[in-house]
């Protein structure tokens, strides 16, 4: 049970990888298209901010889940450290659960939030504003599943997680 | 106080104290002050959004990962063979490389354990190759660091920007001349300490066909802080566009001239560079659903209030400003500081009359010395892990350049001009 949890959590995060490398290429392209356009082309286009800012929300939303897969949110550890090996894995299980708390709120808000904003389009693009929102939900449900994955198999929270 | 205030502040504080990640401390303290100030919990998902919504957050994905890719496609190394050539006879002459190479890779990269990565990563090796204690070239590697920081593009000024609401052009600028002076400061320790334990003092100057060969080959290099710069003050380019621009620019050098970055590679570099953003991009992203509640509560002027009682002359606020600061840095992660405090420091700066990019500069310079100092400094743990010493071990070597930098640090707390010469220019 343990170890199908932890394979579905590694799963969902090796895909999460290759999305966010996806949308961050995209990102940079269109800041690239941006510059190239208003130079060469003359005239900006008026979508390149607008779908850069929210590929933007996308990849920052979607690597923040997989980092709590790993531990690597960055954290105080001085006083933790102190604390001998069996007590610090029982901690970090506390650690985990708020993590948990946090996402199960945060997709919970994240629905509220769509529902609410339902059949609004963006500015430039004129496009369904869910693409943006939905990013809540996804991000809170993934969270969620990676932080439970880390209550159940705790992480040894000595060392600091240099960015 | 409110209830609410209360409430945030104890949630985040025990968050942040039991090892908590920073950003959900920060998360979890917004939604309890939601519920005790009784406002819907939508808010939270709202704000979190409309945090990832501004344009000038874009360009931290951008120079994280242009810096990467400059390192991976061997632009860094040929940086370092440039200031090798130039250099190496001087006495002191490896420890200066470092520092000088360090420099010009700030001037490309805007971060301060990614400089050290990428340039201790080279020469701390070199250094004890050529009869420098290790620690000290850890040290040296550490302290370079914040430099990246302060010599533009600069990531925490990109981020005070954001937060107070001022023209990341404009405080690029301000962080020039101390980093030059920071740099010249750590070039001093180190022909004091070459001179006194008599290391490498017989190197031959490099030849013309050497240095025209190391000019050659780095030229790439060279010119990618023109562009980047360039393009940002000849009002080609915003400094998100720059940073878009010097990813493809690494990428064309790294892949095409240089031919030392691999397709098979770029999935991983991509994937570790938004790794490191999104752990700072997260973190201001969730703490401006905190800062929307903090604000309804005023509690940045509260807290401001309650520090300028203690002292209405500005030159010891600013000085308690600074040791404030200088503690901050050294406990926690400097990012974090600059967004949570951000509301009070500008309360503070202009209650004070303090020039708001001056502010900006001394905040982000603060904060970048915190980088290196023990106990909690990324830089320090790049710098030990590069070095395989213990983080103790490098401190021990380090004092000399933390001397160095406090000194910089006063001139930028009280002498305007440091800060301000180079903004008013273009102003």
């Amino acid at each position: 049970m343990l170890t199908l949890l932890d394979r579905i959590s590694r799963e969902v995060a090796r895909v999460t990888g290759w999305i966010v490398i996806a949308t961050a290429t995209l990102m940079i392209l269109c800041l690239i298209l941006q510059v190239f356009s208003r130079y060469v082309l003359g005239s900006a286009f008026s979508w390149t901010e607008e779908l850069a800012i929210i590929l933007f929300a996308w990849t920052t939303l979607l690597a923040a889940t997989s980092a709590i897969r790993d531990g690597a949110h960055v954290r105080l550890v001085f006083i933790i450290s102190a604390l001998p090996e069996p007590v610090r894995l029982v901690w970090s299980r506390v650690v985990a659960a708020a993590v948990l708390a946090f996402c199960v709120v945060f997709a919970w808000s994240g629905a509220t939030y769509v529902d609410s904003t339902f059949g609004q389009v963006t500015a430039a693009m004129r496009i369904s504003i869910e693409w943006l929102h939905v990013v809540a939900p996804v991000a809170g449900v993934l969270g969620a599943l990676h932080a439970l994955t880390r209550l159940l198999i705790p992480l040894d929270l000595k060392e600091d997680s240099p960015s | 106080m409110s209830d609410a205030s209360w409430t945030i502040l104890l949630v985040f504080l025990g968050g942040l104290l039991t090892g908590v990640p920073i950003v959900f401390s920060i998360g979890l303290a917004a939604i309890a002050g939601l519920y005790v100030a009784d406002f819907p919990f939508v808010v939270l998902a709202q704000r979190v959004i409309a945090g990832t919504q501004v344009f000038s957050l874009l360009a931290i994905p951008g120079f994280v990962l242009a810096g990467d890719l400059m390192m991976h496609g061997g632009l860094s190394r040929r940086l370092v063979k440039v200031c090798q050539a130039l250099v190496q006879h001087v006495t002191g002459g490896l420890g200066m490389v470092t520092v000088l190479s360090a420099t010009f890779f700030a001037a490309i990269s805007g971060s301060a354990p990614a400089t050290t990565a990428a340039i201790g990563g080279i020469m701390v090796p070199e250094m004890e190759q050529r009869g420098w204690r290790r620690d000290f070239s850890a040290a040296l590697a550490t302290a370079s660091g914040p430099i990246g920081q302060m010599i533009p593009p600069s990531i925490p000024m990109i981020i005070w920007g954001v937060v107070a609401e001022e023209s990341i052009s404009q405080l690029f600028l301000a962080g020039i001349i101390p980093g030059f002076l920071v740099a010249v400061g750590l070039m001093t320790v180190c022909y004091f300490t070459a001179r006194r334990q008599n290391i490498m003092t017989d190197v031959k100057r490099a030849t013309w066909p050497e240095l025209r060969s190391a000019l050659n080959q780095g030229k790439w290099s060279l010119a990618a802080p023109v562009i980047i710069l360039g393009g940002i003050y000849g009002g080609v380019f915003t400094p998100t566009e720059a940073a878009a621009i010097g990813v493809a620019y690494a990428f064309i050098v790294g892949f095409f001239i240089h031919r030392e970055l691999k397709l098979s590679d770029l999935g991983a570099i991509m994937l570790q560079s938004m790794r490191t953003s999104t752990i700072v991009c997260f973190i201001i992203a969730v703490a401006s659903a905190f800062g929307w509640l903090v604000a309804i509560e005023q509690l940045p002027d509260t807290i401001a209030s309650g520090i300028l009682s203690v002292s209405s002359n500005p030159i010891v606020i600013l000085l308690l400003l600074n040791l404030f600061l200088l503690f901050i840095g050294a406990v926690m992660d400097n990012i974090a500081a600059m967004i949570i405090l951000g509301g009070i420091l500008t309360s503070i700066g202009n209650q004070i009359g303090l020039d708001p990019t001056h502010l900006g500069a001394l905040v982000v310079i603060n904060l970048a010395m915190g980088m290196a100092t023990p106990p909690f400094g990324y830089s320090l743990f790049v710098g030990a892990a590069i070095s395989k010493l213990s983080i103790e071990e490098v401190a021990k070597a380090l004092w000399p350049m933390l001397l160095i930098m406090m000194v910089v640090l006063a001139l930028v707390a009280y002498v305007p001009w440091v800060t301000l010469a180079l903004p008013s220019l273009v102003r």
